[in-house]
């Protein structure tokens, strides 16, 4: 028994006791390259099919998809059903950016409204339908960190991520158990008198090979660069301060006049043959139509110079004696800084001229110069041109250098103080000078007639009142006259008329 | 010849070499099941409880001192006219863990004639990446590093109202604060039919 068996035991080899640590190694690495290949395969077979992968690389969709994470998205979607679920598209604000975000509802126009589930807000810019690329079907999750380490630079995550691969790989050969002989697979094949069974290597090599082979491909995929693309789900956040308002009332042209406290303010807005102008003024400085309120005087106008300050009124002056005077029998004394306004239309190619509101004495009338005393004036020439004139010993005056004579409604303002005169039309300064003193004198402030005597040395037209100061000429302005205003003390600002004009 | 006689350890190792695959398979194929079941289920708003707490992102402080979300309009400016100016800061508040790209766009004007209003409302928006502890409110006493209009000059009108169109401010991870100063001036051009108008607007930021 003995004899025939002895030779033979002699070619067996007793296998040495094996090392549990080497099979739990090996057991360990074999798993983590199969399930590695596993999660690779099935990103990348779906892309055979017409499927998209995206590597999520941020983390607003998080807790369910996390960067890193390989998401798996089915072409075409039906968008009518894809309320609710995830979907990728190309990101309407970040142009060849995919987008991985679950759609919350659908648009009038048929656009799509994404949110990131980590986002509080939905994104702003609603989605195209044309610009869904899929419907995300499958997630594999982790399979893309490495992907997300090679782009943030986290090098150490890296390189441990490549380290466990090839320690997975060493452990798994080294768990290659000896033959009976004692030779290794791969050396075997080196052994003449024992050639390796071709079907036992391959049985016995498969779960080792098969994974690391799959990794390989699937590397190799990768890295040229058509393999996974990246999907953020991008962070993004919104926060509103809501409901900034920009307002501008319809401004009273009449409330901002008195806002600013006038002398006197006849708005001219009479009706019938009323004989009395009011003053819109708390100041109750009326005047009085002269020689009375008749219609043959007067036409009470419905047209007048304002335009949302309505309805409003004014009054056309009829004849040469028609004029309006401070109704008060007290003169006083004119001031050295003050503000006086008109309104007025005159017909295209009226060449009458004449004095639209002045400070005269004596108050009704007109007396020879001599006598008398006019400045602080706003009249038309006989070319319809505008002036604003004060009397300081010689004649100062600003002139609109344009004819307004046009039937159009025209505001005219005249300001004097101690940084000179100015000469507004329409709330634009169209004149100035130093001048800041004008004829000290006592009066009353008039509008529509007055004397005009030597002021008549740029009149240049028809009625021309001459440069002979010793004749008395009265010019009346044959014209439509509105809101005759009068700030005595205070010359408006070239803002507050511009804004007074503004608000007409 | 030798015949290869297997021991029993033997064969178990090789079985438990040959149902790992297996197992890692399985495994994967799980995580997949369950990650694909938790991302794509067709459910709606079901992670928004922690942000409806408070734990938002971005916030601002509407020109005071509380952030929020949404904050009530730091212009309220009426009785306006033209040539009115006024300029205002408020201070923005990010909180994203990653870096980003802030922008302030406006959302739709509404209002009386509001379109018209909008188009002679001149703004001015410039904005300076502050310190944690910023605050600056609507005086923007603390502002200081900007230039009047570096990220947007314009009329309220043509002012971008998409994230895409806007002007932006980068923002580095972790708590941020960005001062924007806006200014405005009602065109003293204005016409005269924009009286009774009133010009109304949500004014977003955005980080993406």
């Amino acid at each position: 028994m003995t004899t025939i068996t002895e030779p033979i035991r002699s070619e067996i080899h007793v296998p040495e006791p094996y090392s549990r640590a080497r099979l739990a190694a090996g057991i360990l690495g074999r798993a983590w390259l199969w399930f590695l290949a596993a999660c690779l395969v099935v990103t990348l077979i779906p892309i055979v099919f017409g499927w998209h992968s995206y590597v999520i690389v941020t983390g607003s969709m998080e807790p369910g998809i996390s960067a890193g994470d390989v998401v798996l998205a089915s072409p075409d979607p039906v968008i009518e059903e894809t309320v609710g679920k995830v979907v990728t598209f190309e990101n309407p604000s970040r142009e060849g950016h995919i987008l991985t975000h679950r759609v919350v509802s659908i648009e009038e126009d048929r656009s799509l409204v994404t949110k990131g589930d980590a986002n509080p807000t939905p994104d702003s810019v609603h989605v195209p339908r044309e610009s869904v690329t899929g419907l995300g079907r499958l997630l594999v999750q982790f399979v893309g960190l490495p992907v997300i380490w090679f782009l943030t630079g986290k090098w150490l995550l890296l390189l441990l991520h490549l380290v466990l691969l090839v320690g997975a790989v060493v452990a798994t050969v080294l768990d290659y158990e000896p033959d009976n002989h004692g030779r290794r697979p791969w050396q075997r094949r080196i052994d003449q008198h024992q050639p390796a069974d071709p079907k036992r290597l391959l049985s016995r090599s498969a779960p080792s090979i098969t994974p690391i082979l799959i990794l390989a491909i699937a590397a190799s995929f990768g890295f040229r660069g058509d393999g996974i693309p990246t999907s953020a789900a991008a962070f993004s956040a919104i926060t509103a301060n809501t409901g900034d308002s920009w307002t501008i009332p319809n401004w009273s042209y009449s409330t901002e006049i008195n806002n600013l406290s006038p002398y006197l303010y006849w708005k001219l807005d009479e009706t019938g043959t009323a004989g009395t102008a009011a003053d819109a003024s708390p100041n109750g400085r009326t005047g009085t139509y002269a020689p009375s309120g008749a219609a043959t005087n007067f036409t009470r106008l419905n047209d007048g110079g304002l335009v949302t300050d309505t309805p409003d009124r004014a009054v056309q002056l009829l004849t040469t004696s028609s004029c309006i005077y401070t109704t008060s029998t007290t003169s006083i004394a004119a001031p050295q800084t003050f503000t006086i306004i008109a309104w007025f239309r005159a017909p295209t190619g009226y060449t009458g001229g004449g004095k639209m509101l002045g400070f005269e004495r004596p108050q009704t009338g007109v007396s020879a110069p001599t006598a008398g005393a006019y400045d602080r004036h706003l009249y038309m020439d006989g070319q319809g041109r505008v002036w604003f004139g004060v009397y300081n010993g010689a004649h100062v005056g600003l002139s609109s250098g344009t004819g307004l004579n046009n039937n159009q409604w025209h505001m005219a303002v005249g300001t004097q103080s101690s940084a000179g005169m100015r000469l507004y039309i329409d709330g634009v300064q169209v004149g100035t000078n130093t001048n800041t003193v004008a004829e000290t004198q006592n009066g009353w402030w008039r509008a529509g007639c007055g004397n005009l005597s030597g002021w008549g040395d740029q009149w240049g037209g028809a009625n021309d009142p001459g440069i002979d100061s010793a004749t008395s000429h009265n010019r009346p302005f044959m014209a439509s006259l509105d809101e005759i205003t009068v700030y005595s003390g205070a010359a408006l600002t070239a803002q507050q008329v511009a804004f007074l004009y503004w608000a007409r | 010849m030798a015949y290869a006689i297997d021991t029993t350890d033997q064969r178990r190792r090789r079985a438990l070499r040959a149902i790992t695959p297996l197992a890692a398979l399985l495994v994967a194929a799980l995580l997949i099941w369950q990650g694909s079941n938790a991302a794509f289920s067709a459910t709606t708003d079901n992670t928004n409880d922690t942000w409806a707490t408070g734990n938002l992102v971005l916030t601002n402080n509407g020109g005071g001192t509380v952030y929020a979300g949404s904050t009530a309009a730091l212009f309220t400016e009426s009785n306006r006219k033209p040539g009115d100016t006024g300029v205002k800061c408020i201070t923005v508040n990010s909180g994203g863990s990653l870096a980003g790209n802030l922008r302030l766009y406006r959302g739709a004007i509404t209002g009386t004639n509001g379109t018209a209003l909008a188009g002679f409302i001149n703004v001015t928006v410039d904005a300076v990446v502050a310190t944690p502890a910023t605050n600056v409110q609507a005086d923007c006493v603390g502002y200081a590093g900007g230039t009047t209009g570096g990220t947007f000059s314009g009329t309220l009108n043509s002012m971008p109202t998409t994230y895409a169109a806007a002007t932006g401010v980068a923002v580095a991870g972790g708590t941020q604060r960005i001062v924007y100063r806006i200014g405005w001036t009602i065109n003293a051009a204005a016409d005269n039919t924009v009286q009774s108008s009133s010009a109304i607007a949500n004014l977003n930021w955005e980080i993406n």
